[in-house]
């Protein structure tokens, strides 16, 4: 992969349409997620052109997913911007209908109104470690705040949501 | 900090392996630990399942666009539009900003007096001294050195108190050196714009080092005509009267006026051999307050050495009819030679009147001074300014102001020069922006 990588900082356009191939989807859905199916393409591919100009300075200090889906957040508060919206990743968890409802230990519509209840920057955290599967490193890495950051917006996160799924536990911070 | 507080990243296994060990040892040893880890677990897999994954769209688009090759706006065309660019904004901002900085750097030397802004405006000026009378303008030319009197008093202050301001024009003999025929050099120094309040003379050292003596081979006819303001015309009258006679000149003309308000002026021609003709000047000005001094130099040199040589000519043709004469033999001989012997002395006589004349005003040089009473009124003294080192924070504050106003003046200047063009680069730039965008997005 790091040939690949090597290559396709050089020009080489086959080397870096296996990158695209390889980590399209991954970045397709990190910029779906928070702009929605249409922007989030473009973003997808704002992207991967950004990238391809920026993969000269990529020094392998992270891996090649995290530092596109750096880029690929970079483009998506951009894209935000000029389409004047505001990233609320309610596209991750839409509303559902009643007849979709069934008894669980958590009840869904409490955990969606939980979950829309958190602060952007915890609902962040959540969805890249839950649903998009990164660690507090490369969440940090990401976004560029400190991993000790995630740790703690994950923890009041879920102390949240456990406050508001639970509230008749008495909850010690 | 508390296990509760790493709890999530324990159950996300984010902590080192000493601290995941504790809270683990912790969770075994507390069931309401136990319970929040499991509901931790819950709440994270519920997240999960209720997410929804998006459809992944475009993929293809994207991989086309990764192969497709960019179109580049080539790099040479960008540095040549870039340099382009530039000079067309520095021809058109440039002139503007020279001549604010010019302005700037004519406001100081307003703002310099005297030999600072001679100084500032023409750099340093030779110094004569007794021991390198035969400066570098006059080295070249074999001229001989300050006559030792002069140059002694001139390095000692005691003469030479010259005005300030003053303009050098014309030809330096010193450096142009003499031409055949007659050449003619004037320094005119012109003091004060009339009816300002002139200077205080500074007394310098280098006072008078553009009035060398003439050399001896050469014959030049120096004039002069100065103007002085003095406390007491009469005073100054005699004074000029002996420095003249003091280096073996006299006063040939000297007269006394008064104006309708009983102001005096007195007027004084000075003839002093020429040798000195400087050194007598500065002494004049030191009298008072020169407001104007004009000095003017004709080199005669060829023109007495070619009457010389008609005078000869004319000797030799004398000679010639003086013999023919005391061998003619008749009547009409003698009367017809007799003639033109007559003709040839009557131009002899005043060829040698010419060259006489011609060695006479080289020999003594002419002063023409007039002595101008001082106003009753004493005129206000300039402020005397101050040393140069203890102007270091003015001079700074002025040069950073001037700075900032050549820097305004420019900004601004761009400013109007942009609005102005901004039909012609307002839609280049959309349509390069509008382009870029198009490429971009494929």
């Amino acid at each position: 992969m790091e040939a690949h990588i090597t290559r396709a900082s050089r020009g080489d356009r086959e080397a870096f349409a296996q990158i695209v191939a390889e980590h399209y989807a991954s970045v397709y859905r990190f910029c779906a997620r928070r702009l929605g199916p249409e922007l989030g393409q473009d973003a997808a591919q704002e992207t991967f052109l950004a990238a391809q100009k920026a993969l000269a300075r990529f020094d392998g200090s992270s891996t090649l997913l995290t530092f596109l889906l750096g880029v690929a957040h970079n483009q998506c508060r951009n894209l935000a911007r000029k389409n004047r919206m505001e990233i609320s990743f309610d596209e991750v968890w839409p509303d559902r209908s009643t007849e979709d409802v069934e008894r669980r230990t958590i009840d869904r519509h409490e955990l969606h109104r939980a979950l829309k209840s958190l602060s952007l920057e915890q609902r962040e955290a959540v969805v890249m470690h839950e649903i998009e599967g990164l660690t507090y490193d490369e969440i940090g890495a990401v976004l560029r705040v400190p991993s000790g950051t995630i740790k703690s917006r994950l923890h009041h996160a879920f102390l949240a949501l456990r406050q508001r799924l639970l509230p008749s536990e008495e909850l010690s911070a | 900090m508390s296990v509760r507080e790493d709890l999530k990243a324990y159950v996300d296994g984010e902590l080192s392996p000493e601290r995941a060990e504790e809270v683990r040892l912790a969770v075994e040893a507390d069931t309401a630990l136990q319970q929040e880890v499991q509901f931790m677990k819950l709440l994270s897999d519920n997240i999960r399942e209720e997410a929804v994954e998006p459809e992944v769209i475009g993929a293809e688009k994207a991989l086309e666009l990764a192969r497709k090759p960019r179109r580049r706006f080539p790099l040479w065309l960008g540095y040549a539009a870039g340099g382009l660019a530039i000079i067309i904004f520095a021809s058109v901002i440039s002139p503007e900003f020279s001549q604010a900085k010019l302005a700037a750097k004519n406001s100081d030397l307003t703002a310099l007096a005297g030999p600072e802004r001679l100084k500032a405006t023409f750099g340093a000026p030779p110094v004569a001294t007794a021991s390198s009378g035969a400066s570098a303008g006059a080295g070249g030319f074999g001229r001989p050195a300050v006559p030792e009197h002069a140059a002694a008093k001139a390095a000692s202050g005691a003469v030479g108190e010259v005005p300030e301001a003053r303009d050098f024009s014309g030809t330096d003999p010193t450096l142009s050196g003499p031409q055949n025929g007659a050449d003619a050099y004037t320094m005119t120094r012109e003091n004060q714009v009339l009816g300002t309040n002139p200077s205080p003379p500074a007394k310098s050292p280098a006072a008078g080092k553009y009035l060398l003596p003439p050399p001896s081979n050469r014959k030049i006819i120096q004039n002069g005509d100065v103007e002085e303001v003095v406390p007491d015309v009469a005073i100054a009258q005699n004074q000029a009267a002996q420095i003249a006679a003091s280096v073996g000149g006299f006063a040939e003309n000297s007269s006394l006026s008064y104006s309708t308000q009983q102001i005096p002026t007195a007027a004084i021609t000075l003839r002093v051999p020429a040798q000195f003709f400087g050194n007598v000047l500065q002494r004049v000005e030191s009298l008072g307050k020169v407001t104007s001094n004009n000095v003017t130099g004709e080199d005669v040199t060829a023109q007495v050495a070619d009457t010389d040589a008609r005078v000869k000519e004319l000797g030799a043709e004398e000679d010639d009819y003086v013999t023919m004469l005391r061998g003619a033999r008749s009547i009409g001989q003698i009367l017809e030679i007799k003639d033109r012997l007559s003709q040839v002395r009557q131009d002899l006589d005043s060829l040698k009147s010419q060259e006489n004349a011609l060695k006479d005003q080289s020999t003594l040089s002419t002063l023409n001074i007039t002595f101008d009473q001082k106003p009753t009124t004493a005129p206000k003294p300039a402020p005397k300014p101050k040393p140069v080192e203890d102007r270091w924070a003015e001079d700074t504050f002025k040069s950073a102001s001037d700075g900032l106003t050549a820097a305004l003046h420019f900004l601004g200047r761009g400013v109007i020069v942009l609005f102005v063009y901004s039909p012609i680069w307002v839609p280049i730039a959309a349509i390069a922006w509008l382009v870029n965008r198009r490429v971009k997005r494929g």
